[in-house]
């Protein structure tokens, strides 16, 4: 008796899950990226500028979220992610939590290999960094881990369409490949901005 | 045959003696009761018998028919155990371990060993059943049956019908002696009821601060600090 | 926190704007799922192996700890793993290179019985406590001289087991390291399995027969240690204790038998475990905090199965 209610127990828990069905109708047809991916690599591409904010579904939520108030940066990380949604990117980053948004930017850092080349969607926060020993100005793109506490990732980024001066500590969301660069030796990984919205 | 002997032994903890001066002796078949005054010091006699501590002082000598890993032990049960969830073939079988070595199953002939003693104990038909679920009767023949599958030579006993009634605790006495007289088993068992020592021991070793007295149970009845603490057990029961 | 449009959250706002955040998480659940298992980066899938081993062993371990009444210990010795890494990154030294030996000397001390200087839950609770406050202080001491760039990150990602050294941020070596321990731990507990359980259910008739308990004593206090710093990673330094209570006290109200019992624990944590991860890389909430409450969940189904099952058998 006692082993039947662990067996419903465990199908319990497996079925809360999968009773997320989504209602979403997005086709993830590879025809809409450019590059030819590895085996194994399923992304979706977002179709035409239908969707009207990154994260909403159209699975029947009756809110209307847009409209209500939000925190600053939520709100502008929308905005900025809402203009540049309607290109089709390999890696949309935009909407993922902290943590995985975090250890996938890690990850991208580490392996790049696997990503060079790769189109993304990635929002965060900018700032210019000049530094005297070089003469150069780095524009840095960074984002906060889950506690909002800490900067717990970064990414260079530059392109035509990089403003030349920009007001730091804004949101602001770009749509690039990665790629690296080396500088004295090192190879320092960016974003290779095609478009950039603040 | 002699099993164990005590020579002058003074146990204790931590270099402060508790009993001193114990010397006994224990033959092959004997059914030694030790008794005394809370206290005295039979736990710790009995922690030092099974080599849980270092006498302070004098000889202990083991017989060679006697290895430590061949002594039943039925100890006095803890919060614990009482709510331990384990079916009672489990706790039977664990009395088998002590001969395991490194084996990690139990062998074909324990699991032979741990059946025939629950069912001459009459709790085979319990062992499937939760060890937490049964009485404090069932519990204390379940634990003997484990210390059984340890032993085929000495059985140690401590307080073994602590807080059972009164029919329960006759039972069990009445097993022990029989499996004292019919298997041949020699029994060592800690009481504070001495009645039921002079009913069934055949051997008393009274534990008292400063000394011991040691003797047959007749030889104990008669005696002077034997027929004394009969007589204040008895004023007290009384 | 106020937003930039001047009118403040009710806070029957804020509920109903988080609750439409999950179910669209939940919704958007299955493709961001299917992108992170079937994509390029292996964070989900090394996520998922070692939750799965960290949460066999802990399992394994809880259900002898929670018998034993040493349940908080887990918590102690976490917070002691916590310190040694914090001064590890001081001396700049590998973490595990400090924690794990530490770890397991500590658990041992504590866990060697009757004969311990450091006896019960008083010792578990001071050695908890200064480490925390040892490991914070020495962070914040070294802070203008250590290597890492952020302290709150590392002391909120080894407590909390989220952000910069989360599960997801295994390197292969990493995986590694940690399979090879949790298998380690499976392994002896499943060959010393009937000796455990005669060490937990009566360790003085062990003793008496001839087991050599004190061995075994140490010989858990090391698997418990490694399967402890192992854990951090998955849920963080004060969540551990989840891990360890949790699966055993569903196990106990389902099963009675000993070994039902363990076998139950284990495929509870690693169900919750599993379904803590999916749940947190698919909504985007802390990893560690989501395998526990989804621990919690399964607890208090298994209360109202066992209450189900009073009314009904018997």
């Amino acid at each position: 008796m006692k082993k039947v209610f662990a067996i419903l127990l465990a199908m319990l828990l497996v079925f809360s899950l999968a009773a997320c069905g989504s209602e979403k109708d997005v086709s993830s047809d590879a025809a809409a990226s450019d590059e030819t991916q590895p085996a194994g690599d399923v992304t979706e591409s977002t179709t035409g500028p239908a969707a009207p904010a990154p994260a909403q579904s159209n699975s029947g939520t009756t809110m209307d979220t847009t409209s209500m108030p939000v925190s600053e940066n939520v709100a502008a990380e929308r905005t900025a992610a809402e203009k540049l949604s309607g290109y089709d990117v390999d890696l949309d980053l935009v909407g993922l939590g902290a943590d995985v948004l975090t250890a996938q930017m890690g990850d991208i850092l580490t392996n790049v290999d696997q990503y060079r080349g790769k189109r993304v969607r990635l929002a965060g926060i900018c700032y210019a960094n000049y530094v005297e020993s070089m003469d150069t100005t780095y524009n840095i793109l960074y984002g906060y881990d889950s506690t909002g506490c800490c900067a717990a990732w970064q990414i260079e980024f530059y392109g035509d369409e990089v403003p030349a001066t920009y007001p730091d500590y804004e949101t602001i969301c770009v749509v690039g490949t990665i790629d690296t660069y080396d500088e004295e030796g090192t190879d320092y990984v960016y974003v290779n901005v095609e478009h950039f919205a603040m | 045959m002699e099993l164990l002997r005590f020579e002058d032994v003074s146990v204790g903890y931590e270099g402060k003696p508790v009993a001193e001066h114990l010397t006994f002796t224990v033959n092959e078949g004997d059914y030694l009761c030790i008794v005394g005054e809370n206290g005295a010091g039979k736990s710790t006699l009995m922690k030092t018998l099974l080599s849980l501590r270092a006498p302070l002082q004098g000889t202990i000598t083991f017989s060679p028919a006697l290895k430590k890993n061949e002594i039943g032990y039925l100890p006095q049960q803890t919060e614990i155990q009482r709510d331990f969830p384990a079916t009672v073939t489990e706790v039977v079988r664990s009395g088998c371990l002590n001969r395991s070595g490194l084996c990690p199953i139990y062998t074909k002939a324990q699991r032979k060993t741990a059946d025939d003693w629950m069912e001459r104990l009459g709790i085979l038909p319990l062992r499937k059943k939760s060890y937490r679920a049964l009485s404090g009767g069932q519990q204390q023949r379940v634990l003997l049956a484990r210390a059984l599958c340890a032993t085929k030579t000495l059985l140690v006993l401590d307080e073994p019908v602590a807080g059972l009634d009164p029919i329960v605790t006759a039972d069990l006495y009445a097993l022990i002696k029989r499996l004292n007289t019919e298997d041949h088993l020699t029994v060592i068992m800690v009481s504070h009821d001495i009645a039921a020592a002079l009913t069934y021991a055949d051997h008393i070793l009274q534990v008292a601060h400063g000394g011991c007295y040691f003797g047959t149970t007749d030889a104990y009845r008669t005696s002077e600090p034997g027929s004394q603490f009969i007589k204040r057990a008895g004023e007290s029961n009384a | 926190m106020p937003n930039q449009h001047g009118a403040s959250l009710t806070t029957w706002d804020s509920i109903r704007l988080v609750a439409s955040k999950l179910r669209e998480g939940f919704a958007g659940a299955p493709e961001k799922l299917r992108e992170l298992l079937t994509g390029q980066s292996n964070m989900l899938r090394f996520a998922l192996i070692a939750g799965v081993l960290i949460a066999l062993c802990a399992a394994l371990l809880g259900v002898t700890l929670v018998l034993k009444r040493y349940s908080l210990i887990g918590d102690g010795l976490s917070h002691v793993a916590f310190g040694a890494m914090t001064v590890a990154g001081v001396l700049s030294i590998a973490p595990m290179a400090v924690s794990l030996p530490v770890t397991i000397v500590i658990s041992v001390l504590l866990l060697r019985g009757d004969k311990a200087k450091l006896k019960g839950d008083s010792a578990i609770a001071m050695l908890s406590v200064s480490a925390l406050a040892i490991g914070y202080l020495l962070m914040n001491l070294f802070a203008p001289v250590s290597q890492s760039s952020n302290l709150s990150a590392d002391v909120c990602s080894v407590l909390f087991g989220s952000t910069q050294k989360s599960i997801l941020m295994l390197t292969a070596k990493d995986l590694l390291l940690c399979a090879i321990l949790a298998l380690v731990v499976i392994f002896v507990y499943s060959f010393f399995f009937n000796k455990i359980f005669s060490v937990t259910f009566d360790e003085t008739f062990a003793e008496a027969t001839g087991t050599h308990v004190k061995a075994f004593r140490v010989l858990l206090a090391v698997i418990i240690a490694i399967t402890i710093v192992l854990a951090i990673r998955l849920v963080g330094a004060l969540l551990i204790t989840a891990l360890i209570v949790f699966p055993t006290l569903c196990a106990l109200r389902l099963f009675k038998s000993f070994r039902g019992v363990v076998a139950c624990a284990v495929v509870i944590s690693v169900l919750c475990a599993v379904s803590g991860i999916l749940l947190g890389a698919a909504l985007g909430t802390p990893m560690g905090s989501t395998i526990v409450v989804v621990d919690l969940t399964a607890f208090l189904l298994c209360i109202l199965i066992d209450a189900v099952k009073g009314v009904f058998v018997k």
